[in-house]
């Protein structure tokens, strides 16, 4: 399991560039597949605001935090 | 062929009127031709639409399209294209936001929307299925209120494009609104929506986007990346979006007051109107797909007259121009309560903000009274009124029945010669002032193919010595074959000539889903070139990728001759430029002559290898492959 998690939801600007960075890197077949990614960005009740989880089968690779630009996850 | 990437592959065709929907492939010669996006989407539009087909009726089309670097990492590529025939000019009507992408992971790179459903339905897009079903449980509800709903049926992964009551009850300057708060706003696009009884389209995907060479591509992902965020001021970018440039745009008078009979005096302005305001409602960054930047704010005003209020705005400045400048200032608070209300009611800000700034300023005349009112005051900078007059837009009673009509009808039922004041070209309020300055988007209001300019561009402000030339050295554009001709004059730049460049490079960015934010205008085409290629597993040097936007371009102007548009349509100028003076601070500039317009347009004309009454020749159909195609 990843040595990183989510340090700051509230920063999420809803981007989703981890869960596409996580679909490409983590494919063999190098895909940007939001539905296969290991982050999951889901929408809360309101306005544009967000809940960040990193899944179960997440590998660890912390790809997601490289291309995560709002200090969402450290 | 070879590894392909970058399209999903198929266009979704959806027809109201039988209640089917049909997948067809994407074919080659389109991607190769148009791009994908903005480009791909003109052309459908052409061979769709039928001539002189009324706007509000089942033979128009809704043409959506997404380019195909959205959804794959590269920077600011979230930009999605809407095109459709316009009811405000009964020509091309097009817009562009960054709220569309999930289309692609749906399988689809455009879908195409025909006919009129017999009641209110929306479409749910998931993968292969497309399902026309019921929507009159939120038939009459406001886009916050119609997405929520939609949310809740079928869950917040969904992306959902809305209309509100202003596109239910076809009113021209309706738009439609992207999760809330992301605008396709020009155009009238939401009343075309609405005429077709479609209330949403709800879209989510499990789908791949591949990509062709894949260590190139990371290649270049990896380099682009690094160039980009080294970049300054781009956490001032995020922090205030596009507000950073208030002060610059206040200095330079490009903000219109009160129905640009002045500009805004932007150090009174600041007094109350100023960042550190702005930043005590802002509470979190909002992105559109796959930007690090994130320019869109998500606001929460807690105390005041709107305490409780949450929005997100996506263009901080258009809603400072259009509700704190066009209309006379106000609060912040106000500006954002009428945000939320357009947001709400699926209005253009800026046409309705238009519209309430022409109505205001006729009865400050006397050309329409309390009788036209119904027993309201108008005013400058009033709250009250102005909300007032947002909602009778949307819901077309009293006065609002007229304003919902646009510039153009609206001042011809009025009569009185109302339309003298009526700051609009092709039917579109301004939203440059060309006293205040000639750049090319001031220019271009007139010879856009929809009235408003499709972007702002680096002429928007004053340019020292030198830095056009590094401009185009380092955009690569205009080709250095035209640089001495195009880039001429103090500032080194003729406004028709360079707006004929930027329109070619716009439209090459909303064909490929690039957004327009300064950020992203700093790379050379033949980057994005390369991009595409190793993306795509198409070819394509950056002359001929700036081809493709040429190409797009005159499709839409072919589009608006068919119409029987003319040179004519992009002569007229708002009566208020050429009889009227403009301040800048203490400085006078002086209203348009009308034949040194004219000798701009013939310049624009000339620049695009079009004949001078503005009709296309032969020898460019042939040069960009449509001959016998348009």
């Amino acid at each position: 399991m990843s040595g990183i998690g989510v340090i700051k939801e509230e920063n999420c600007s809803g981007c989703l560039r981890c869960a596409l960075a996580c679909s490409f890197f983590n494919s063999l077949e190098r895909e940007f597949n939001l539905s296969q990614s290991k982050i999951k960005i889901e929408r809360k009740n309101g306005q544009n605001s967000f809940k960040v989880s990193l899944q179960e089968d997440c590998t660890g690779c912390d790809i997601c935090q490289d291309y995560c630009h709002y200090g969402v996850l450290g | 062929m070879e590894r392909q990437g970058g399209y999903a592959g198929s266009i979704s065709y959806t027809d109201l009127s039988e209640g089917k929907s049909v997948k067809k492939p994407l074919e080659l010669a389109l991607r190769k031709n148009f791009l994908g996006g903005a480009g791909i989407s003109a052309k459908l539009a052409y061979e769709l639409i039928k001539p002189a087909a009324a706007p509000l009726s089942p033979g128009n089309v809704l043409v959506f399209g997404v380019g195909p670097f959205v959804g794959t990492l590269i920077p600011g590529a979230g930009k999605c294209n809407i095109t459709s025939k316009s009811p405000i000019s009964r020509l091309i009507g097009v817009s562009n936001s960054g709220h569309l992408g999930m289309l692609k992971f749906a399988g689809y790179d455009h879908l195409v929307v025909t006919g009129k459903a017999d009641r209110p339905v929306y479409l749910k897009i998931c993968d292969d299925e497309v399902e026309i079903r019921e929507a009159t449980h939120i038939w009459g509800k406001d886009t916050w209120e119609a997405t929520d709903a939609l949310w809740d049926e079928l869950g917040k992964e969904y992306m959902v494009l809305c209309i509100g009551q202003a596109g239910e009850n076809l009113v021209k300057i309706a738009s439609i609104i992207g999760d809330k708060y992301s605008a396709f706003a020009r155009s009238g696009l939401g009343a075309i929506m609405g005429s077709k009884n479609l209330k949403a389209i709800a879209v989510y995907g499990t789908r791949g986007i591949k990509v062709a060479e894949v260590n190139r591509f990371t290649e270049l992902l990896a380099r682009l990346h690094e160039e980009f965020m080294a970049q300054p001021l781009l956490r001032e970018w995020r922090v205030y979006g596009t507000l950073l440039s208030l002060e610059a745009m206040g200095k330079t008078g490009l903000y219109p007051y009160k129905n640009f009979q002045e500009t805004l005096d932007i150090d009174e302005a600041l007094k109350f109107f100023n960042l550190d305001a702005f930043l005590q409602i802002k509470s979190g960054d909002v992105a559109c797909l796959g930007c690090p930047i994130g320019c869109k704010h998500f606001l929460e005003l807690s105390e005041g007259k709107y305490a409780g209020l949450t929005l997100s705005v996506s263009c901080a400045n258009a809603a400072m121009q259009a509700w704190g400048s066009y209309v006379g200032t106000q609060e912040w608070e106000e500006v954002f309560r009428d945000v939320e209300l357009c947001n709400r009611l699926g209005l253009d800000y800026y046409d309705t903000a238009h519209l309430i700034a022409w109505a205001i300023e006729l009865y400050q005349r006397e050309m329409i009274g309390k009788k036209d009112t119904g027993g309201l005051e108008l005013n400058w900078s009033k709250a009250e009124v102005i909300q007032d007059l947002i909602q009778k837009i949307a819901y077309r009673q009293g006065l609002g029945e007229i304003l919902a009509q646009g510039l153009l009808e609206a001042s011809q039922r009025i009569g009185r010669k109302s339309e003298d004041y009526a700051v609009q070209t092709k039917g579109s309020g301004c939203i440059f002032d060309p006293r205040v300055r000639l750049s090319a988007e001031s220019f271009s209001q007139l010879t856009n193919v929809r009235g408003h300019p499709s972007a702002v561009t680096v002429t928007m402000l004053p340019r020292s010595p030198g830095q056009m030339r590094r401009f185009a050295e380092r955009m690569g554009f205009p080709p250095p074959e035209v640089r001495d001709r195009v880039l001429t004059g103090s500032e080194e730049f003729s406004p028709a000539r360079i707006g004929k460049w930027f329109e070619d490079n716009v439209m090459v960015f909303d064909s490929l889903g690039i957004c327009q934010f300064a950020p992203f205008q700093r790379f050379n085409l033949a980057f994005w070139a390369d991009l595409y290629s190793v993306l795509t597993g198409i070819e394509m040097t950056s002359g001929e990728l700036l081809k493709a936007g040429e190409r797009g371009w005159t499709v839409k102007r072919a589009f608006n001759l068919r119409e029987s548009a003319s040179r004519k349509d992009d002569s007229l100028l708002p009566r208020r430029f050429v009889r009227e003076p403009v301040k800048v601070g203490k400085e006078e500039r002086s209203p348009l002559k009308e034949e040194n317009i004219a000798k701009l347009i013939d310049e624009y004309y000339q620049e695009r290898g079009w004949n001078p009454d503005g009709s296309i020749p032969g020898a460019k159909l042939q040069e960009l492959g449509l001959e016998g195609i348009i």
